[in-house]
């Protein structure tokens, strides 16, 4: 759905993207993730043909962005990270501008309106001015109007920016709907926990190259894990050091404190009561030993193993 | 109905607003009856004419204007780029209904402005007054929306936010200012414009104006060229949002125009007083493209990467790819020196080589000031490099000239003037001085720019080149494991009993 081959990306200041390659599958959602800076939004940009690459390919539902940048524009929805709306309107008028604008017929575009109001749960408020709304409404009529023209593909720049809980869980929702019909996604962000509800894909950016693999499937790290299964052990009494008792039990340690530690164990049947028995010979109190599911933290571990930085948790 | 107008008008002349337009007319008419009574004439026709002025010549360009910066700064801008308009649509989707306020004003004190003429003059005068005045609205509110999408452009390559402030209509007044005065000085439009206030102010039937051999009634001429200037005014709009929507340019139609124009102003009888007429001709066409080659100096953006890439087009000899990255200046700045070469090959035919070598001088401090501005351009900021450019144009014109005949006489002047007495001295000068700015610009277009922050939101900033985790705030660093206290050994053999 969207082909990215070599792309490289200049600003006066320097090159922000380095010859990056990846593919995005009809229907999934991908998270592209990064540090500021990474060149998430200048990624973004070239593939809704908003900016011309200086070298390389982008080719979204099969139009290239050089060659038909008017056939991307109108194949996809983008809601840029800091949008605009026309605060004077209503939110029937900001819907019905944005369908017409976007190519909607005349006779269609009071349907197209309402089914993207519906979309977003904004039907009861099509007559308030888009000035009156809150963060979150505003968002979503963003997406709305992103969405009116029905575009196979949506491009999200950090949507959840600024929003509270429930805001982001509604918006988790909204995606999850978009997914379940047929839409491709990808959406940015630099802190994973919020993509962690409805993406399917991970593409790791940093300092305008793709790190890793490219893109990585969840699913299939989830079913298949990256390097083993993940348990996180905690004690009763704290032991400084932990890390090298561990590893002194022969166990991969992932991160440790003085009263639990993360260890990764291999894959087979055994390994888990093995290494509780291991623990429990040492001596030591252990008050629990659970099995942890893979995050999307750990991909992103996996993906830039030599990594200094890591996510912040969401605020 | 085009939906860029429908939205304008939803947003722009509601009920209420159009009222208070509505009022503001009627008691500027109702001012101009109460304190005349009828006594003068044209007295209306005057109320008439700067309610027209206010509202078409002056409120409305600003609206155009606006119409495109105000989306850049409200976050907009990105969403209308990307939708299914096309670029004409958007044009006079834009032009129209930003306007639409303003011309309900305009159009209200032009008719009442016409009516008076017509039942004072005739119907015909006042017709032609009617074009006149609409080619002159025109004109400059598509000018307005052409100079906001090349604010938008030039902030986009300098990476700075765009101003509230309107450089581009600065710029628009600037380029009409030299424009203007190129015209009338080498081509006796001012015959024209004379004739057209003489005709004005007393009713008195101005001097026909010769043209191409021809006789043409002046206000007629003026509201043809006029038409015909808001013609390629709207063209030019058209052209520059076709960029925003991410078409691709190429200059034939750029190169139309600039040749248009240079045979328009050819066309002007150049006088009984020019010792050599097709040499006077040419020079006022030449200057004419000179002229249009400043100004576009200063409306290109200052963008290293399209320069870069044109450079690099060139030498791999891409067409298609040169074509299109050509700079707006190489045109104009091309016909400005073929013209220039040519005048100076009539005067040596004409028995004037002093002539022709002053020409030569002129040329050669042209092309140093372009790489000057070039130069300064790429290497600064926005618009203080506009500024910067400006002052040091000024200050190698007259503080270098004025320093040179202190130190120099008459040879040091010529080091920094184009002189008519040492033509030899500025055209060496001059070749120099355009060399060095040109390797300066050259150096500058290589150069990395420094980072800046994002122009508008929505926009990525220019990032740092090498950007560092401590630039990354919302990336932490991961915790290092905590210090070990006890020695591991000890630890263990506490553990294994």
């Amino acid at each position: 759905m969207i082909d990215v081959e070599d792309l490289v990306f200049d600003y006066p200041s320097g090159r922000a993207l380095h010859g990056v390659s990846f593919v995005v599958r009809p229907g999934a959602v991908m998270a592209l993730v990064g540090p500021n800076g990474a060149g998430k939004s200048t990624l973004m940009r070239c593939i809704a043909a908003l900016e011309a690459p200086g070298a390389g390919r982008i080719s979204v539902v099969g139009l290239d962005t050089r060659r038909d940048p008017r056939g991307v524009h109108a194949a996809l929805g983008y809601l840029p990270d800091a949008f605009g709306l026309y605060d004077a309107l209503s939110v029937r008028q900001c819907l019905l501008y944005a369908a017409r604008s976007r190519g909607v017929d005349a006779i269609d575009a009071e349907a197209a309106m309402a089914t993207a109001a519906a979309e977003v749960g904004l039907g009861d408020r099509l007559n308030r001015r888009a000035g009156e709304l809150s963060r979150g409404l505003r968002q979503r009529l963003a997406i709305a109007q992103a969405v009116v023209h029905r575009p196979r593909v949506l491009l999200l720049d950090e949507p959840a920016a600024g929003l509270d809980p429930a805001a982001r869980d509604a918006l988790a929702a909204l995606i999850r709907r978009f997914a379940a019909g047929g839409m491709t996604l990808m959406v940015s962000s630099h802190l994973l926990s919020e993509l962690e509800d409805y993406c399917t894909e991970m593409l790791v950016l940093e300092d305008g190259r793709v790190r890793g693999e490219g893109v990585v499937r969840l699913a299939d790290v989830q079913a298949g894990d990256l390097q083993g299964r993940r348990v996180l052990l905690e004690l009763a009494v704290p032991v400084s050091s932990l890390a090298a008792v561990l590893a002194a039990l022969g166990l991969d340690v992932e991160q440790a404190g003085d009263m639990q530690a993360v260890v990764r164990l291999p894959e087979d049947a055994g390994a888990e009561a093995q290494a509780l028995g291991k623990l429990v010979n040492a001596g030591l109190a252990v008050r629990s030993f659970s099995p942890q599911p893979t995050t999307m933290e750990d991909v992103y571990a996996a993906a830039v193993p030599d990594a200094s930085t890591t996510l912040a948790a969401p605020p | 109905m085009n939906p860029e107008l429908q939205r304008n008008l939803w947003l722009d002349a509601t009920p209420r607003k159009l009222a208070f337009v509505a009022a503001g007319v009627a008691g500027v008419f109702a001012a101009v009856w109460l304190l005349d009574r009828g006594r003068h004439p044209y007295a209306v026709t005057f109320a008439g004419s700067m309610v027209f002025f206010a509202t078409a010549l002056a409120w409305a360009p600003r609206a155009a204007r606006a119409s495109v910066t105000d989306e850049v700064r409200a976050g907009s801008w990105d969403f209308q780029r990307l939708c299914a308009l096309t670029p004409w649509e958007m044009t006079w989707g834009k032009l129209a209904g930003a306007t639409a306020r303003s011309w309900a004003g305009a159009l209200a004190g032009l008719a009442l402005a016409a009516l008076q003429l017509a039942s004072t003059s005739s119907l015909r005068h006042a017709g032609f007054w009617v074009l006149v005045a609409l080619g002159l609205a025109v004109t400059l509110q598509a000018s307005g929306l052409a100079t906001g999408l090349i604010d938008v452009r030039r902030a986009r390559a300098s990476g700075r936010p765009l101003s509230g402030r309107a450089p581009g209509l600065l710029l628009l007044m600037l380029g009409l200012f030299s424009l203007a005065v190129l015209v009338w000085v080498r081509a006796r439009v001012g015959r024209v414009l004379g004739g057209l206030a003489l005709q004005a102010s007393t009713g008195t039937p101005a001097a026909p104006v010769w043209w191409s051999g021809h006789a043409f009634g002046p206000l007629g001429f003026a509201a043809l060229s006029l038409l015909v200037l808001a013609g390629w005014a709207l063209v030019w709009a058209w052209r520059l949002m076709r960029l925003e929507l991410q078409f691709v340019n190429a200059p034939w139609l750029w190169a139309g125009f600039l040749t248009l124009a240079g045979l328009y102003v050819l066309g002007f009888d150049p006088g009984d007083a020019a010792a050599s007429p097709r040499a006077a001709r040419l020079s006022a066409a030449a200057h004419l493209w000179a002229g249009l080659a400043y100004v576009a100096a200063f409306a290109e953006p200052a963008d290293r990467v399209r320069a870069r890439q044109f450079g690099a087009a060139l030498r791999g000899r891409q067409a298609g790819r040169m074509l299109s990255h050509l700079p707006i200046p190489a045109l104009p700045s091309l016909l400005a020196l073929v013209g220039g070469l040519l005048v100076a090959i009539l005067y040596v035919r004409g028995g004037d080589p002093g002539a022709a070598a002053a020409v030569l001088a002129t040329l050669a401090f042209f092309a140093r000031d372009l790489g000057v501005i070039a130069w300064r351009r790429f290497a600064g900021r926005g618009r203080q490099a506009d500024a910067g450019v400006l002052v040091l144009l000024l200050a190698l014109y007259l503080a270098g000239a004025g320093l040179g005949r202190v130190f120099g006489g008459l040879h040091g002047q010529a080091l920094f003037w184009p002189s008519r007495t040492l033509p030899g001295v500025s055209l060496v000068a001059g070749t120099v001085e355009a060399a060095v700015a040109w390797l300066l610009a050259g150096a500058a277009i290589a150069r990395p720019a420094a980072p800046r922050r994002a122009p508008w939101p929505g926009v990525a900033a220019a990032p740092d080149p090498e950007p560092s985790p401590a630039s990354a705030p919302s990336w932490e660093r991961r915790p290092e494991p905590p210090a070990a206290d006890i020695p591991v050994k000890e630890q263990l053999d506490r553990l294994d009993p």
